[in-house]
């Protein structure tokens, strides 16, 4: 039955990218962790978007090279250079992940990833979570949603973040085909349903909580939908 | 030491690049000074903008230049500029000590050793010329827009901030944080 879906490989232009705040969040490292698994899979099949990180990250840098100093102890640089004597330690080997969906092919994006299992979430969907090593609560998963099918809601209070891996769907406005990001706000109603033909396989995350954000983020949680 | 207020030195950024190659080339420990001197007082003000206890930021800011020495075989000034290099390592260790709270000397692993595209000559000037673009494009920024850019930079929430700096309400300021990262775009497109 589960004849195996082959996901996007970097052909068409994509139509629908991570906005602005996305992508320099992410080069800033402060996307969430699920959030961020689905930009790096849109990363992957999008070179204009990887240059638009590259510009990023060079403002990370020029930024970066602007700032005031703030002086470190007094023998940092020693206790560093005394470290960089050192052998580096080897790395840990990386272990490889247990388990992964086999009736689809996962992009390279995804393959270090552990899976959980396929959930059923409703006619013609299932899940199934992404695991991020170290980070518990992250909120990526994969969705399979058959030909014709509506995307379950799922409330959420922030954004939501779905890249089209296979086939494709329309929230009412537009058509998301493979590589295409969708960016969707908590406060926008939108019920994506599947095309006909193929099943649509997306990852999605729902914007979620960094752990640590300093006592601004912690007071402020009450806007961010933490 | 010098009575009279010296202009402050020229930044060689073509100097960096070389330090970093220095380090990767022969171990250059005055090298490897310098470049600390530099980039850890400016990535410990970083890091506790983006929100880590002044403790937490010197560990980072040293283990980031530690990655700098042990990687320094990786940097490709064709790729990146030493300082936009030395962010991306920050940015990565940052993250994992945000996730994990692993031992500070354990290196992560990085993507950014691997690259995704072979560089060459071209490469190299376009790199040069990227970096140089976006200083420009920062420099003509508003004072405001300048503002929102660097505080996207420290914190995933720029808009709540800016709202209560500005004192106007959080869809106001998260359009105008959308603005500023669109007007640095677009700045960014035109110089090309």
């Amino acid at each position: 039955m589960q004849q195996q879906a082959r996901t996007a490989g970097e052909t068409a232009p994509r139509r629908h990218h991570p906005s602005e705040e996305t992508l320099l969040a992410y080069a800033a490292g402060s996307l969430a962790a699920g959030p961020a698994v689905v930009t790096e899979s849109h990363l992957a099949l999008c070179a204009p978007c990887r240059a638009r990180l590259a510009a990023f990250r060079a403002a990370g840098g020029a930024i970066l090279d602007a700032l005031p100093p703030t002086p470190l102890a007094g023998e940092a640089l020693e206790h560093c250079a005394a470290l960089a004597a050192l052998p580096a330690p080897a790395r840990p080997a990386r272990r490889l992940p247990r388990r992964q969906p086999r009736d689809i092919v996962l992009p390279a994006s995804l393959k270090a990833y552990e899976f959980g299992r396929w959930m059923w979430l409703g006619p013609g969907v299932r899940s199934c979570r992404i695991i991020v090593p170290a980070q518990p609560r992250a909120t990526a998963r994969l969705l399979r949603i058959a030909p014709g099918c509506k995307i379950p809601e799922h409330g959420h209070s922030g954004a939501e973040f779905t890249l089209v891996l296979h086939g494709s769907f329309c929230d009412g406005h537009d058509r998301f085909l493979p590589g295409d990001f969708s960016e969707a706000d908590g406060e926008v109603d939108h019920q994506p349903i599947s095309d006909p033909g193929v099943d649509c396989i997306c990852v999605t995350a729902l914007e979620g909580r960094m752990r640590f954000h300093g006592l601004l983020g912690r007071l402020t949680a009450p806007f961010g939908g933490l | 030491m010098s009575d009279a207020a010296p202009a402050p030195p020229p930044v060689d950024r073509d100097g960096f690049n070389r330090m970093i190659l220095a380090i990767a080339a022969h171990g250059d420990r005055e090298a490897f000074a310098a470049l600390f001197k530099h980039f850890a007082p400016r990535l410990k003000t970083f890091l506790m903008r983006s929100g880590l206890s002044a403790t937490a930021a010197e560990e980072i800011a040293q283990e980031t230049m530690l990655s700098v020495w042990r990687k320094a075989a990786y940097f490709d000034p064709a790729k990146a500029g030493a300082a936009t290099w030395i962010f991306t390592i920050a940015r990565n260790l940052k993250i994992d000590a945000l996730r994990r709270e692993r031992p500070v000397a354990q290196l992560p692993s990085d993507a950014d050793e691997t690259p995704d595209e072979a560089p060459d000559g071209e490469a190299l000037v376009l790199t040069q010329e990227r970096e140089a673009k976006v200083r420009a494009a920062l420099a003509a920024l508003s004072a405001e827009q300048a503002h929102i850019v660097r505080l996207s930079f420290f914190q995933d929430k720029p808009h709540v901030q800016i709202a209560a700096e500005l004192g106007i309400p959080l869809g106001t300021a998260k359009s105008r944080v959308r603005l500023a990262l669109t007007r640095l775009r677009t700045l960014l497109e035109d110089l090309g």
